[in-house]
């Protein structure tokens, strides 16, 4: 008789619903049957179905029992095989684990002994240094020079650790980022692009500065040159007024004046004509510089802040992924969905640890109870 | 058969049977997902008024495809998936593989989420997922799932991380929603206070930080340091791998009294990841304007998996001692289930389904 496999039929042919959805159909007890002796019914009616058929003669149907008999012996020495070697197996992880077991104690042996040799030798020093205290301090200062070196050796292999840790991290950030990559090209290109134009525009703000510093610097030496004529003009001035024997012409008073009044209205008018970089403090190149590099300042922050967004974009890229295109989760999720299900796994067939804990129902009461209560 | 079986009524061809089976099906609707860094955690709640947890650890190992290691990871019942021509071994059976063959595990979760760079990775989490959380009882179940907060020391993306779990748990039939994974510890452990307090959540990959006031969260953040940060620099100090090192921090230190220099190194590190989260904490809560006042004296809870090691709550009471905290505070405790605060915390969030 070929296989007839009743509980596999039964779990394909029947549906489970929930107590819930019977209740809802009326259903107010159901009738229980365990799907062995559904099989063991089956099972019993085909073999009598067979015999009062007479389809297969008395002889034909021992034959067949005979042969089951021998299948299922030979199943039955396969089985004792399999477990044979999964208990070899077992015993070998065994006797692996005491291995490990012995070395480990042996380990710890070995270190009692270091520690017992250690404190032997601490013992003889300290005997040593009752007879001879100035060897003593020898050994004592070479042994700390010794413990010096040591830490400075420790030092320098935990520092390495730290920059191999640093190493591994800027490694990892590199793959994201090329893994990133893609996606930010074009966003890079534009960011690129705005930085060449924000560099052409530097470019020609700083000619346009150059320019402009020129200008002042040679409008400041003339400043500079008039102020020193105002400067010794007005000495004379003083000179002349306080010497009245010398009963300088007034005409002569008012001249200078005049000439003083002049060169003011020069001063001021160079300053004036010298626009915005000047305009505000006398000592023009001060401000000039200060222009300069404010100027430079600004420069600097936009190309910086348009790297640190680049380089952020770079660390986020899943954010850009995520905010962005959100069309890319599902694929994402989809394929993760399509994988695993075509993926040849025993997971099936093997159980996950399964924690007993205690219920929740007064949590929920209380939150009821909170709700409820406002 | 027996006639036994058959009570009642009659039965004729419309009669419905039911097939008893030994896989049970729970009534109660919602689950709770934790999606942490270093553990995935499922919790629903169970017919006799518990709360059952599935968990597995968010790790893989490669392995080498051979008829030979298939067998064997078959007949040990070993889960893998065949991936790019490679055996990828799941979970914690990749965690303790890869501590015998002296190797380090893929993770495909860092600082509390999924980094872009390990899409990769994708199927296999959601072979993990859908192991651990199964299929909705009836679609559109609620399922809330943890996500971290924005971290104050790292340039993180929950945005992605949220959307793509998001998109994962809809496929797989849920309606999914995503919460805070302090928020969840506030949920699942300051039932007594109303929900009003501090929930902390000391992960593999960083603490999350959540301020509640009945129910209600204030502040939120996290630090992208946890159980993996104290892996990583004990291993550095040490010269030593760090799943080997997480395997000794796991394996049952008292951080309190260290017994030597392995334990000493572990001990620093967690005095050193308590002192910074509380320094954080403290900071926040005094800069912070939409910070309630609290009536009464407030509780801190820690939960998540870098507590279960021995003396933490002394510990951090004693670094709590040393600062000066900007508010009164009643009690300082661990959650009693540590590893399933978080899960559970959803759980009650899908169970009430807001
Ligand atoms: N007994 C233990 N002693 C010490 N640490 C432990 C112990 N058990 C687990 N851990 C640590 O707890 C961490 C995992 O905790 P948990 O499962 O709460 O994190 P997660 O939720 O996966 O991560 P995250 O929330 O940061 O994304 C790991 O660093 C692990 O080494
Ligand atoms: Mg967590």
């Amino acid at each position: 008789m070929e296989n007839l496999d009743v509980l596999a039929s039964l779990e394909a042919k029947s549906r489970t619903t929930t107590v819930e959805a019977l209740a809802k159909r009326g259903k107010k007890s159901v009738r229980v049957i365990r799907a062995a002796d559904v099989a063991l019914m089956v099972q019993e009616a085909v073999e009598r179905a067979i015999e009062i058929s007479g389809l297969i003669s008395p002889e034909a149907i021992e034959e067949v029992k005979a042969q089951a008999n021998i299948e299922f012996d030979r199943l039955k020495t396969e089985r004792a095989e399999e477990q044979r070697r999964i208990d070899e197996i077992e015993s070998r992880s065994v006797e692996l684990e005491s291995t490990i077991e012995q070395q480990a104690h042996q380990l710890q042996q070995r270190t009692s002994e270091l520690e017992e040799a250690r404190h032997r030798l601490a013992q003889a020093l300290a005997k040593q240094s009752e007879i001879d205290p100035e060897e003593v301090e020898g050994l004592r200062q070479e042994n700390a020079q010794l413990q010096d070196a040591r830490t400075e050796l420790e030092q320098e292999i935990t520092a390495m650790r730290e920059q191999l840790g640093l190493f591994e991290t800027q490694a990892l950030e590199l793959r994201i980022q090329s893994e990133a990559f893609e996606e930010l090209r074009a966003e890079h290109r534009l960011q690129l692009g705005r930085l060449e134009q924000s560099e052409v525009e530097r470019a020609g703000l700083a000619d346009k500065l150059e320019a402009a510093e020129h200008a002042s610097a040679a409008l400041n030496t003339r400043v500079e040159q008039l102020s020193t004529q105002v400067a010794s003009l007005q000495t004379e001035l003083a000179t002349a007024k306080a010497q009245p024997a010398a009963a300088p012409a007034p005409a002569a008073d008012s001249t200078q004046a005049l000439l003083m009044m002049r060169l003011m209205d020069e001063i001021h008018a160079l300053k004036q004509g010298h626009g915005a970089p000047v305009a505000q403090a006398a000592p023009a190149p001060v401000a000039a510089a200060a222009d300069t590099s404010s100027l430079e300042d600004k420069l600097a922050k936009i190309v910086g802040s348009l790297d640190q967004k680049i380089e952020k974009m770079g660390k986020k890229m899943g954010v850009s992924s995520a905010v962005d295109t959100e069309v890319d989760f599902k694929s994402l999720v989809n394929r993760a969905v399509d994988d695993s299900q075509s993926l040849e796994s025993n997971i099936d067939n093997v159980e996950v640890e399964k924690r007993a804990g205690a219920g929740i129902a007064a949590n929920l009461a209380r939150i009821k109870k909170l709700k409820g209560g406002g | 058969m027996t006639h036994d079986d058959f009570e009642g009524d009659k039965v004729d061809a419309s009669t419905e049977f039911c097939i008893e089976s030994s896989t049970e099906t729970s009534k109660l609707l919602g689950k709770g997902l934790d999606i942490g860094t270093a553990n995935i955690a499922a919790a629903i709640q169970t017919d006799d008024g518990g709360v059952a947890v599935s968990v597995e650890r968010n790790a893989f190992l490669d392995i080498k495809a051979d008829v030979y290691s298939k067998n064997m990871l078959t007949k040990l019942k070993v889960p893998y998936v065949v991936h790019n021509g490679n055996l990828v071994v799941l979970g914690q059976a990749a965690f303790e593989l890869a501590n015998i063959f002296s190797r380090e595990t893929r993770r495909p979760m860092c600082d509390g989420l999924i980094s872009p760079s390990d899409t990769d990775a994708l199927p296999m989490i959601k072979l993990i997922i859908q192991k651990c959380l199964g299929d909705p009882v009836e679609p559109g179940e609620n399922c809330y799932f943890s996500v971290p907060a924005e971290s104050l020391d790292a340039d993180n993306n929950v945005v992605y991380h949220q959307g793509l779990f998001e998109g994962l748990l809809r496929k797989m039939g849920y309606n999914a929603k995503a919460i805070n994974e302090a928020h969840a510890v506030v949920f699942s452990e300051l039932a007594d206070s109303d929900f009003t307090g501090i929930g902390l959540s000391f992960g593999g990959g960083m603490v999350n930080a959540c301020v509640s006031y009945k129910t209600i969260p204030a502040l939120s953040f996290s630090v992208a340091r946890g159980g993996d940060w104290i892996d990583k620099n004990v291993a550095q100090v040490l010269g030593i791998k760090r799943s080997k090192a997480t395997h000794i921090k796991e394996q049952g230190v008292d951080i309190r009294d260290p017994k030597n220099r392995e334990e000493e190194a572990v001990a620093i590190y967690y005095r050193n990841l308590i002192h910074y989260l509380m320094e954080n904490l403290a900071m926040r809560f005094a800069a912070g304007q939409d910070m309630p006042t609290f009536p009464d004296p407030i509780d801190i809870v820690c939960s998540g998996g870098t507590t279960m090691v021995k003396g933490f709550i002394e510990v951090f009471q004693d670094e709590f001692a040393k600062i000066d905290f900007p508010i009164p505070v009643r009690r300082i405790f661990r959650a009693e289930e540590a590893l399933n605060s978080v899960a559970k915390g959803c759980l009650v969030a899908a169970a009430i389904g807001e």
